[in-house]
């Protein structure tokens, strides 16, 4: 099947280019019905499990690198042409449980992640960040993992910027609520950072939470996933992985089952889908922090640190609002953000989120919600993003999904707080009239004054509300198996012919939007393994 | 997918929990309510299969809180919103219930195409501006583009800071 173009979608005098990208070679699982009698076979010298910003370079590398590469992937191709602004269509379609994950924990943490071709790259904000260096120095100095310093990353940073298109916003796509966000950091003498987006002419649209409609925004759907069907990988949508098949210790493929846009194997309108196995010499598991060790798990890998480890750079929001109507649906999505306490471990951004979204976290109901969400457009909802330094884990659930467990450490709590106390100061400094916290027992605060209220809270973990999009370091890298699932190359220990290339492997928590480290590692591996199925061939 | 009386208990917590007063007063209950289910379809098996259970906790649950032995679904606006503040601060489970049903009826309530205009939040127009005058901008054109498809290159804003953007509808919208 050949996609270009969606039907049913009116057309725009002109066209952005990403509307007519060409996606050859693509299978649609929910065409596989079920056989009473056996799966559907499969074959390819490599297959790749998840096509996000991990599953998306290693595949289109190892194609590059002269292999035959099948990629896998849960969700479907939703192309840039369909998206849209409202949230519930593109919930259903491109998140993860229509977006309502949560990681267990006192507190609960929002959770969320993509299901669609791209992975969680279509509906991420695009920031574009390099591992910071002590992260990388911390990396090859103390856990002595080969070839992770700065320089050696050098080139993988390099080439994954290449292929994010990195830039920053031009003047004309931001809106006033970057201008606020920036004037409340300057009035504090902070220094502001010119965020980094991967992105080729963003437009300031807002929308890159529910994927990019002008097509700028440079996700693995427009990027890596055509550049391989191109090259002739090919890929076989709705098609959920369940185990690794292994032989006398080694991986020989994955077995698994189609579903259909709801993430069910039994069809809306009636009858089921089909199962398939595919035989392969490598296996890549990339379908995220969250699932790879599920699949590990669904296999029998199990012990060592198989799930644990997990970080998850909890979110808390500030709202500040303003007299002055600041409409933050207009302009680009975090065109700035504050690195000033990263060494505290504390990252400060702010985001344009559509109303119906926003509104889940404003407490109440009724009226007086309705009072406060009057002022929609006079809001600015910026965050802090935490370095967490306590660690959760991946479990299989009864229902044998991969279900989160993370608890703060007393250093996060202690964060938390501070972050959120940094972000509402901005937000006074900017003008704002008053700041909604994410506190239940500490809703609002209404002037600089107040701000010692957020510091004299207890330091109590429930009652907290968080929010993540990024989770990483669950089957983590590790010079042995007591240290780390996989090798310094997401080669799993003790098992040929299965490697790691997503999310899971990052060793510990990086402080910073992960996509780049994700894409750069996962570049870095597939080079290794081409190398190494190489030298299987000849030998 | 809910039967009869969920889907009558789903009214009733929409009718008591939707944002009201000035322009939030629309007529949409029943399209929140069908938005709600589409969505019900889409989360995860545990939470979908259990949700109706959910549901006739809070119709037979009053007593919990000593609200007595009525129903939900037949208390009145004060002792339903009094009631439903009992499910929030409860802890555990029950409050989990009442963020999840806040949630669904707060997302579908505010997405409402005529909640969105009331609230002059025209996003979608604005994609439709944006998509055309990025097409625009790389073909190297931006005017003349821009006039083909109706739509202007920067989002100005009038004199009480409201965008000038307006979408025919045309194009996006909720339930699409
Ligand atoms: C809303 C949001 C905003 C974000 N913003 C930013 C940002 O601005 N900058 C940044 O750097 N990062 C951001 N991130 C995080 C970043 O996008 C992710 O960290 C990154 O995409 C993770 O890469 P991954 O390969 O580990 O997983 P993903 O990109 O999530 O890809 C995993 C893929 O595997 C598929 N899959 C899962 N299980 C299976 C299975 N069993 N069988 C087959 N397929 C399966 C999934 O459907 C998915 O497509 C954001 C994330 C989200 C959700
Ligand atoms: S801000 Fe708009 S144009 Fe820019 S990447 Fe996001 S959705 Fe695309």
């Amino acid at each position: 099947m050949t996609v270009g173009t969606t039907p049913g979608i009116p057309r725009f005098a002109a066209r952005p280019p990403e509307y007519d990208l060409e996606y050859p070679n693509v299978e649609d699982g929910r065409d596989f019905g079920f056989h009473a009698r056996g799966r559907h076979e499969f074959g390819a010298d490599v297959v790749v499990v998840g096509s996000g910003a991990g599953g998306a370079p290693a595949a289109r590398s190892l194609r590059d690198a002269g292999f035959d590469v099948l990629l896998l992937e849960e969700g479907g191709l939703h192309l840039t042409e369909s998206f849209r602004t409202d949230p519930i269509t593109s919930l259903q379609r491109l998140y993860r449980d229509a977006g309502t994950s949560s990681i267990l924990g006192r507190p609960p943490i929002m959770f969320a992640e993509g299901r669609c071709v791209g992975g969680s790259t279509v509906i991420n904000g695009g920031m574009s960040w390099r591992t910071p260096g002590r992260v990388l120095d911390h990396w090859s100095r103390e856990l002595r993992l080969e070839s992770t310093d700065s320089k050696s990353m050098e080139r993988w940073f390099d080439e994954a910027q290449s292929i994010l298109h990195v830039e920053h916003q031009h003047e004309d796509t931001l809106g006033r609520n970057d201008e606020l966000f920036v004037a409340g950091a300057n009035k504090l003498g902070w220094k502001v950072e010119n965020n980094p987006r991967n992105m080729h002419r963003c437009v300031g649209l807002n929308n890159c939470g529910l994927g990019c409609p002008t097509g700028a925004k440079r996700s693995m759907l427009v990027t890596e996933i055509p550049r391989a069907l191109g090259a002739g990988a090919r890929l076989l949508t709705y098609a959920k992985v369940d185990r690794v098949l292994m032989r006398g210790g080694r991986a020989v493929g994955v077995r698994g089952h189609f579903v259909d846009e709801r993430g069910s194997s039994r069809r809306l309108g009636g009858g089921r889908l089909g199962n398939f196995k595919v035989r392969a010499r490598l296996v890549v598991l990339a379908a995220g922090a969250r699932h790879t060790p599920g699949i590990l798990m669904r296999s029998l890998v199990l012990g060592g640190q198989v799930g644990k480890g997990l970080h998850t750079h909890p979110n808390a929001k500030v709202v500040g609002v303003f007299d002055e109507r600041v409409n933050p649906w207009i302009g680009a999505h975090q065109a700035h953000q504050i690195h000033q306490f990263l060494d505290e471990g504390i990252l400060i951004g702010y985001a344009g989120v559509p109303p119906g979204i926003l509104a889940t976290g404003i407490p109440g109901f009724g009226r007086a919600h309705a009072e406060r969400m009057a002022q929609f457009n006079h809001m600015i909802t910026a965050a802090c993003l935490i370095e967490d330094t306590g660690e959760g884990r991946v479990v299989l659930g009864p229902d044998l999904q991969p279900w989160m467990t993370f608890r703060l450490s007393p250093h996060d709590v202690e964060a938390v707080h501070r972050g959120v106390r940094l972000a509402a100061e901005q937000m006074f400094a900017a003008g704002a009239r008053s700041v909604l916290l994410p506190f239940g027992d500490l809703a609002e605060i209404h002037g600089a004054d107040q701000l010692g209220e957020i510091d004299r809270r207890p330091r109590k973990r429930h009652n907290i509300e968080l929010m993540t999009v990024h989770i990483m370091s669950s089957a983590r890298m590790g010079r042995d198996k007591s240290a780390g699932v996989v090798d310094a190359w997401g080669r799993v220990h003790g098992i040929d012919g299965l490697v790691i290339a997503d999310a899971s492997i990052i060793p510990s928590s990086i402080g910073v939007n992960p996509q780049e480290t994700i894409v750069a590692l996962a570049l870095r591996c597939a080079e290794r393994w081409a190398g190494d199925l190489a030298l299987r061939s000849a030998s | 997918m809910l039967g009869k009386a969920s889907t009558k208990i789903l009214m009733h917590a929409i009718a008591v929990m939707r944002p009201r007063g000035g322009h939030f007063d629309a007529d949409i209950d029943g399209d929140v309510a069908r938005m709600i289910l589409s969505f019900l379809e889409y989360l995860p098996a545990p939470t979908r299969l259990t949700f109706p259970l959910g549901l006739r906790l809070v119709e037979y649950g009053p007593f919990l809180f000593r609200e007595g032995m009525c129903r939900f679904t037949s208390m009145d606006d004060e002792t339903a919103t009094r009631y439903i503040h009992h499910w929030e601060r409860a802890g555990g489970a029950p409050a989990m219930l009442y963020q999840g049903v806040r949630a669904l009826v707060l997302v579908c309530f505010y997405q409402h195409p005529k909640i969105l205009k009331a609230m002059e939040v025209d996003w979608q127009g604005r994609a439709d501006e944006r998509v055309a005058y990025r097409a625009a901008v790389l073909a190297g054109n931006p005017d003349e583009a821009l006039e083909g498809a109706g739509a202007r290159a920067a989002t100005s804003l009038d004199a009480a800071g409201r965008p000038q953007v307006v979408s025919d509808g045309s194009n996006g919208g909720a339930g699409r």
